[in-house]
């Protein structure tokens, strides 16, 4: 049985990464944070002897693979989640070395105020009006940025 | 003419302007739906975390799911009265300052030391903050009254739900999805509760010997 000390250290030690994974999926910091502490959570009531940081994501992994699921395709739309989730089921996404790969080419392949325009569209999610506000460029200037963007980024993953 | 990129960068900043016809007919098509991989993807890349304080976040799991019994300080023997209430005060501030503490003591709740007494006191701190938007408060008679600061009812209900015995059902993800600002007294019924809980609109509580049942 995991005692409550043991489930400390873990939390501790591992609380981190899991909060990364988990808002890497859900585009969402207090989801995420629920999602990490409900996997902790449900340490206190089952029997299990061997925890590993593995068993850990595995558990964030697929409550964020339930909370996508759940939604309608024009929530998972909006919100930029995965359509098919097959991959996340199947783990292999989110994987470093495509995550490695997508932050070299925004960084990069990208002009100073393109890499800022994705950022903000994608990465913070504001809208065009917002991102445009922001950067103080207008709406067709944002929507050209990302164009080229993900013309650059598709290119880039084809020949790799 | 516009190409399914363009369609695909219209939709995503308009897609209330598009019917869910539309917008299943834009992603059922390859081009658009590989594109949108690549969105998708490179969004989940870019999200980034802002560093978490582990022990803030630590501290206000412990008050979530931490066992709510209050805390028994068992003194030594009353000729060592000096002592007790030093110990008493560093117990005090040991719940002040960190319910892992707490849990803990729980945890190690079988006391075989052979030399304390049958004298038990129960310290509690008068205010004691356990998470940035969760307090746990204690009166002067040592009752406790628990604020749920824009928590989710599906993570407010287990907390009550385990500290009445009653498991929680949630037919619909939405009202557990509902942020509320509650005050839990936990000297109240569980049909208390549950009447002030269905005052807010949105929410239908109902519930059995074993079950808080949410419609």
């Amino acid at each position: 049985m995991t005692t409550v000390k043991d489930i400390e250290q873990l939390f501790k030690s591992n609380y981190r990464t899991l909060l990364i994974l988990a808002n890497r999926l859900v585009h969402d910091e207090d989801e995420a944070r629920d999602i990490v502490h409900d996997v902790f959570a449900k340490l206190l009531t089952e029997d299990q002897r061997e925890v590993t940081p593995a068993y850990l994501a595995n558990g964030v992994r697929y409550a964020c693979l339930n909370l996508i699921r759940n939604r309608s395709v024009r929530e998972r739309f909006k919100n930029l989640y995965a359509l098919d989730t097959s991959e996340l089921s199947d783990d292999e996404w989110p994987d470093e070395t495509t995550i490695n790969m997508l932050n070299e080419i925004v960084d990069g392949r990208l002009t100073e105020q393109c890499r800022r325009v994705v950022k903000l569209r994608f990465g913070s999610r504001l809208s065009y009006r917002e991102t445009a506000e922001e950067l103080g460029i207008s709406e067709t200037a944002v929507y050209k940025h990302l164009r080229h963007a993900l013309n650059v980024i598709r290119q880039t993953l084809n020949e790799k | 003419m516009k190409d399914y990129t363009d369609k695909l960068l219209d939709a995503l900043d308009h897609s209330e302007q598009l019917t869910d016809a539309e917008l299943d007919a834009l992603l059922q098509n390859e081009e658009a739906r590989d594109l949108y991989g690549i969105v998708n993807k490179t969004a989940d890349a870019l999200t980034e975390t802002p560093e978490p304080d582990v022990e803030k976040e630590w501290e206000h799991f412990c008050a979530l799911y931490g066992k709510r019994q209050p805390i028994i300080i068992r003194l030594i023997s009353g000729r060592h009265a000096a002592a007790a209430a030093i110990a008493g005060v560093v117990s005090l501030v040991a719940v002040a300052t960190t319910i892992g503490i707490r849990l803990a003591q729980n945890d190690r709740n079988t006391d075989s030391d052979s030399n304390i007494t049958k004298e038990a006191v129960t310290i509690n701190a008068s205010l004691t903050i356990v998470a940035p938007d969760t307090v746990r408060i204690a009166d002067e008679r040592g009752d406790y009254t628990t604020v749920f600061k824009d928590e989710r009812l599906d993570r407010i209900l287990p907390v009550i739900g385990r500290y009445y015995g009653k498991e929680v059902r949630i037919k619909n993800p939405e009202t557990g999805n509902l942020r509320l600002f509650f005050k839990w007294d936990e000297q109240l019924t569980i049909e208390e509760i549950v009447d002030q809980l269905n005052s807010f609109d949105q929410i239908s509580i109902k519930y059995d010997d074993k079950t808080l049942n949410v419609e």
